[in-house]
């Protein structure tokens, strides 16, 4: 009977127990720690590897790559080399680097570290996702694609430790803008021989403890799914400049757990604002919003192999009919843009050609000269996009307009991400949801994904005009003359039209009083190192 | 009994031997692969990273070598997370989702035994209603109502507890009700119902004849039935929250197994879908063995020959 009774109370209670828990510190604390709300968890912290914006984040405080970039005009500053001198073909690049800069560990750094960590990001087995931006290095490609064996020939030499000289396959004039992005960052090749084979994707560097990197921070532990937590790092050269000793990472990816914490004062940063947030912090607290252009572009792209789309007057009509201003003034109101052209503004000298507007009554004349006199006689059009509350709300917008205006009539469809990228990598749509986001301050960058060969196009458009302007800019020595170049090719997009911009991104944040010194770019980029808290 | 316990076990060989196969090639059925992205890799990069990982042999070698490998208990590396195995990342991952589910599922029983047995015995009163009334509307509220409700209430309005965060003991409090409350108003309802039955039957009105105390009767004669449908509805709901809960995770932002899955499906990180997959399997066996076996205790008539 006894036995009975106590088996029965360990039944109900026993679990109890086990709500004894060793108490941690507090990885919270505010003291002499920024803490960032960084969206979703980090892949890993191998810069050659790792191609996210929330990884670009992390990365950018630990490592430094030859330049940097000064957050208020983007424009190069010295990083790891202190100087540079550049051929009058833009073809050779000879870096300075810089005698005091160290490695997390002590350790020197010298050029032969960049030459090593290029050859790894080339190096196949490596799989590296955007070894492809190293392909303007001079035979980077032929190396790649194992045309060549022997990596001498690639276009990256140390003359002497201090430098580094860097020949290209053709001028490339954003490749010092193009530094900043964690592709070129540097890594410690002996760290990582030391953790496995540095030219596979399984080594256990980048773990906790065994991390080395040479920025303005190194890291102290990497939990995943908790915290990426990095400190000062004290081989860094240029130390005494960074303010601020702790720099905590939280990957939260559900928004409105990020506000949660932020309005509760456990961040001082964001990685996003929800929509829904948005006028509760513009008319209660605007001095924790920001809101700031970004070099991103939304737009609705169609499949043009397939009727009535691959006409382009219809297309125009569509273009025509849609109220851009609505959309951002009354749906997404965080201060986007509504986007008459398709490169974003913000870069550089390049003067987008803003032909596009907001015309209903030419939109109808068009689809009249097309030979439909009244869009009822059109088959309905689909418009596909990834699940998303924001995507619906638009594509609704988009169906009303073009119903008021034209009289289409138009289907909505909703894919699972990776369904949605399936059905527009084999042209399954007729009208699709997408975007594109700056890898690179550059307008190459937006405008090279329509070239006819390009993976990125997904549209069926090709245009041997378009491409051979592209091409030529590629080449192009001259800066002005290569603006010229895309701003011609983003004309002959915009009137043939594979794709419909809709509005121009901004980011958006929440940032607590405590951040001083806070410089919003339109890269987003964040100098961590100039930051400080109050 | 020991005969029971291994031939039970010895089924689970074959029983998780058919969920890798069926998992292995549905997944594979789902469009788009793990490499799939807004920006197109180039198809040369595309290669090796296929390579690297196998997905460029034939689908039955591909299965061969993962089902090699399983044996030799290696779970193969994460597509997603380059540095980790799969292996690691759950063993890193799982221990969260079962201590959040061991508090959420002492909170269900306590709180649903404990109202169970008041609504039991104050029969056709007015706390009975009212507990009853409470369970219908506890199974009607969904966790990603009653979770953002409790951390606006305790966490944003009376700011008593943490509202994210898994390292405190204050910040696994709103999380473990959260989860709870939905099963709690489930074992009241069916404690409620079964102890409401049993209290009716004869050997009862026999103990009660024989001049038993109440509570003696209430727990040692009458819960031992009554706890019987309890303990089956335990079997699959204990695994379910001891392997996670993907509403509860993300919002309170806890680094448990249950959302780790949700995001490997949508990536398509075959080789972590299949490792979860694995380890649900394994602990839903060994759940219903278990459940088995105290259901064997609680009622003599069953018997395991």
């Amino acid at each position: 009977m006894i036995r009975n009774r106590i088996l029965y109370l360990l039944f109900y209670f026993s679990p109890l127990s086990l709500f004894i828990i060793s108490c941690s510190e507090n990885s919270f604390s505010p003291y002499n720690n920024l803490r960032i709300g960084n969206g979703a968890e980090v892949q890993d912290l191998d810069p050659s590897i790792v191609s996210g914006v929330t990884e670009h984040r992390v990365l950018s405080a630990l490592f430094e790559g030859l330049v940097s970039l000064d957050p208020k005009t983007l424009n190069p500053i010295p990083g790891v080399a202190e100087s540079w001198e550049i051929s009058n073909n833009n073809l050779l690049y000879t870096f300075k680097i810089r005698k005091n800069a160290f490695w997390s560990n002590g350790e020197p750094l010298t050029a032969n570290d960049f030459v090593s960590s290029w050859k790894r990001i080339l190096t196949p087995s490596l799989s590296a996702e955007y070894a492809y931006l190293l392909f303007c290095l001079k035979n980077a490609k032929a190396f790649y694609e194992k045309k060549i064996q022997n990596f001498d020939e690639v276009g990256v030499k140390a003359i002497d430790d201090y430098t580094l000289q860097v020949e290209l396959e053709y001028p490339t004039l954003y490749f010092l803008t193009m530094q900043s992005h964690n592709i070129w960052f540097p890594v410690h090749l002996p760290t990582l021989e030391k953790f496995g084979d540095p030219y596979t994707r399984s080594n256990k560097w980048t773990r906790s403890g065994n991390h080395v990197s040479n920025g303005a921070y190194r890291l102290v532990k990497w939990i995943p799914n908790k915290i990426v937590l990095l400190e000062k790092n004290p081989y860094y050269w240029n130390k005494e400049s960074v303010r601020i000793h702790l720099l905590s990472f939280y990957p939260i990816d559900n928004q409105l757990t990020e506000e949660r914490l932020f309005r509760t004062s456990y961040l001082d940063l964001t990685s996003t604002v929800p929509l829904k947030k948005i006028d509760f912090y513009k008319n209660n607290r605007p001095g924790n919003l920001l809101l700031f252009p970004y070099v991103g572009v939304y737009y609705y792209r169609i499949n043009v192999t397939k009727p009535p789309l691959n006409n382009p007057y219809i297309r125009k009509a569509l273009s025509l009919s849609i109220d851009r201003k609505k959309i951002t003034e009354f749906i997404l109101r965080g201060g986007e843009q509504p986007a008459y052209h398709y490169v974003p503004p913000g870069l550089g000298d390049y003067k987008p050609p803003q032909i596009l507007e907001y015309n209903p009554i030419l939109a109808k004349q068009l689809l009249s000269q097309a030979g439909i006199p009244d869009g009822k006689s059109l088959p309905p059009i689909e418009i596909l996009f990834n699940t998303s509350e924001a995507h619906k709300t638009i594509a609704e917008a988009v169906q009303r307009m073009w119903k008021e205006n034209l009289g289409i009539d138009v289907r909505l469809l909703n894919q699972d991400w990776k369904v949605y990228l399936v059905s527009m990598n084999q042209l399954d749509y007729q009208v699709a949801r997408s975007a594109w986001i700056a890898d690179f301050l550059d307008p190459i960058n937006f405008l090279e994904c329509f070239l006819s060969y390009s993976g990125n196009n997904r549209t069926g458009w090709n245009n041997p005009e378009f491409d051979k302007k592209i091409e030529l800019a590629y080449r192009e020595a001259n800066s002005q003359e290569r603006l010229k170049l895309l701003e011609e090719a983003e004309k002959i997009l915009l009137e043939e039209l594979p794709i419909i911009p809709i509005y121009f991104y901004t980011q958006k944040m929440l940032i607590s009083e405590r951040v001083v010194n806070f410089q919003p770019n339109v890269l987003g980029y964040i100098r961590w190192q100039d930051l400080g808290l109050r | 009994m020991r005969k029971y316990i291994v031939k039970k076990v010895l089924l689970f060989i074959p029983a998780i031997f058919t969920i890798i196969t069926i998992t292995f090639f549905f997944i594979r059925l789902a469009p788009g692969g793990p490499f799939d992205k807004d920006k197109n890799v180039p198809p040369e990069v595309l290669q090796n990273l296929e390579r690297y990982y196998h997905l460029d042999e034939p689908l039955w070698k591909q299965y061969i070598r993962y089902i090699t490998n399983v044996l030799k208990l290696d779970l193969g590396p994460s597509f997603r997370k380059p540095s980790y195995s799969v292996r690691e990342w759950i063993v890193l991952r799982l221990p969260v989702s079962i201590e959040l589910g061991i508090y959420a599922l002492t909170f269900a029983l306590s709180i649903g035994i404990l109202c169970g047995f008041v609504s039991a015995l104050k029969q056709n009163t007015w706390v009975s209603s009212l507990i009853i009334s409470l369970g219908i509307i506890g199974i009607c509220i969904p966790n990603f109502v009653s979770g953002p409700l409790l951390a606006l209430f305790f966490g944003i309005k009376l700011d008593l507890l943490p509202i994210a965060g898994w390292d405190l003991p204050q910040q696994k409090i709103l999380p473990s009700l959260a989860l709870g409350f939905i099963y709690s108003a489930y074992i009241l309802r069916i404690f409620h119902s079964s102890l409401t039955e049993v209290l009716n039957k004869e050997y009862i009105r026999t103990a009660k004849a024989k001049g038993l105390s109440q509570s003696r009767i209430l727990i040692v004669h009458a819960s031992k039935g009554a706890l019987q449908p309890v303990v089956s509805f335990l079997g699959p709901a204990g695994a379910n929250l001891l392997t996670g809960s993907f509403v509860i995770e993300t919002i309170f932002h806890i680094p448990g197994l249950g959302r780790e899955f949700v995001e490997a499906t949508f990536n398509r990180d075959y080789t972590m879908i299949m490792g979860i997959v694995i380890v649900y399997a394994v602990l839903i066996l060994i759940f219903n063995l278990t459940v088995d076996i105290i259901q064997g205790w609680l009622d003599p008539r069953i018997s395991y020959d």
